[in-house]
């Protein structure tokens, strides 16, 4: 009886152990844009004149992976997120971080590709496109800004 | 009241310990085909990625610090992409680039890659593939016997492997052709009868045959001709008694799949007195005038023998019936 009790009490303490809660990355108080680096707009336009339109894409508040700006929304399905860092550290961090979550969640396919301070993630959870022509495009617009 | 404790406590320790559940990122460096138990097919993402899954044949990619690179040929894996035929060993530019280090492909004989070689490359483009006509360094040699396995993960598969003139292959890599590859025997391509396949070299050719081959100024484009190189392996119907050799024939049989004739039935359902059902030829195909089993009418099997300026060569070099009777045995 002890013992239960005492699973118990570590089961209810779960949620106040440093770690066991959701990442929390570091957030600027205003999404502004990066100023030496392609803006989220200039990317999505990129994608769009390829052919590749860009889905619900909306600034995410507050802007994650200490990212400065952020937008989230889909091409052709694919999870795609696009931010700019303001300085080459935070950029590495944030890339480092992306990273780390894609081993959490299980993603099946994961690309981050930077220009300058720029980065485009782009996620497939649930295996909707194997052959990753979607992703192959996006990278080869975004290499050339 | 155990169980429950033992279930509490196995719950506890898989919250304390996340990591433990966390899944396997593989790092790709490039394209790669995805293992058959992950859907099969082909990734055409170029650039560094991840994925939930290792690679489905690790002697296909050469691995470094974790990241892995496909050297193979993409054709295998229903890859629809560019690509560009070789003969024989060959440094690979891309991924030199990539991994950072000299990388060499060990693939014996006519295969694909979806990258030409660079400019300034010591290749030659002549039979209608890419011959690296370079020397190559000692660490060539030191990790061939360790990267040569390439060639028996591609040796089962049949597919269609690029048309290659090996009788125009530059002086410097003839020896190399002698020690074969997948599909090719020494035999058949060196101080031998013409192999039954041929692809015009780059110049002002039109070649008409299984497939159309356009020349042009530039590197071949190749239009897939299904040449099945299966003169070594091939499948015993069954029996399954393992690799077998052919000394009796001379030359290499090449299987050319041709569509099937489907506008008049090749057999018809006949009766023969005494005896159950059989097949004979019918009556408004033409008479065959060599032997039924022999390459010229089984619409299958025997050497090519479409293209028209083939024919004499191929014919000269047809089994006798006699043959075809050992082969089918």
């Amino acid at each position: 009886m002890k013992t239960c009790c005492l699973a118990l009490m570590m089961l209810l303490a779960l949620p106040a152990l440093p770690g066991c809660h959701k990442d929390r990355a570091p957030t600027t108080a205003a999404a502004s844009h990066v100023q030496g680096t392609p803006h989220t707009d200039q990317v999505l336009g990129a994608w769009r004149n390829a052919g590749l339109p860009p889905d619900g894409f909306a600034p995410v508040q507050p802007s994650p992976m200490g990212a400065a700006y952020c937008e989230h929304g889909l091409i052709h399905g694919v999870d795609t997120t696009v931010c700019e860092y303001a300085s080459d550290d935070t950029l590495k961090r944030g890339t480092q971080h992306v990273k780390d979550e894609w081993a959490r969640v299980d993603v099946h396919t994961g690309v981050i590709l930077s220009a300058k301070r720029t980065t485009m993630v782009a996620i497939d959870r649930e295996r909707r496109e194997p052959s990753g022509k979607t992703i192959a495009q996006m990278a080869k617009v975004f290499s050339k800004l | 009241m155990r169980t429950l404790s033992a279930l509490i406590a196995s719950l506890a320790a898989m919250a304390l310990f996340p990591t433990a559940a966390q899944a396997r990122q593989v790092e790709y460096l490039s394209q790669h085909p995805v293992p058959h138990k992950f859907g099969g097919g082909f990734c055409y993402i170029d650039v560094p990625h991840v994925h939930n899954y290792m690679p489905g044949d690790q002697r296909m990619y050469r691995e470094n610090h974790g990241q892995y690179y496909f050297v193979g040929d993409p054709a295998p894996f229903d890859y629809d992409g560019p690509r560009y035929s070789y003969y024989g060993a060959h440094p690979v530019a891309e991924a030199e680039i990539r991994i950072g280090h000299p990388v060499y492909c060990y693939i014996k004989g006519p295969h694909f890659h979806w990258y030409q070689p660079p400019p300034q490359a010591q290749f030659k483009l002549t039979g209608g593939a890419y011959w690296y006509v370079g020397a190559f360094p000692p660490a060539y040699y030191d990790d061939r016997p360790r990267y040569a396995v390439i060639n028996e993960a591609y040796a089962p598969m049949p597919y269609a492997r690029p048309v290659v003139d090996v009788q125009v292959a530059p002086v410097a890599v003839r020896a190399e052709i002698s020690l074969g590859g997948p599909g090719w025997r020494a035999g058949a391509v060196v101080g031998g009868p013409p192999a039954p396949v041929f692809v015009a070299p780059p110049g002002p050719a039109v070649q008409v045959g299984v497939g159309i081959n356009l020349g042009g100024g530039g590197p071949p484009r190749m239009v897939e001709r299904p040449v099945f190189h299966q003169d070594r392996y091939r499948h015993d119907r069954g029996r399954h008694e393992g690799w077998r050799e052919h000394p009796r024939h001379g030359q290499p049989a090449r299987f050319i799949a041709r569509p099937a004739p489907v506008r008049e039935p090749l057999l018809r359902r006949s009766r023969i007195p005494g005896h159950g059902p059989r097949f004979a030829p019918s009556p408004r195909t033409a008479a065959p005038t060599a032997p039924r089993r022999g390459p010229a009418t089984a619409p299958t099997r025997g050497p090519a023998q479409t293209a028209p300026r083939l024919r004499t060569a191929t014919a000269q070099h047809s089994p006798t019936p006699a043959q075809s009777r050992g082969h089918r045995r």
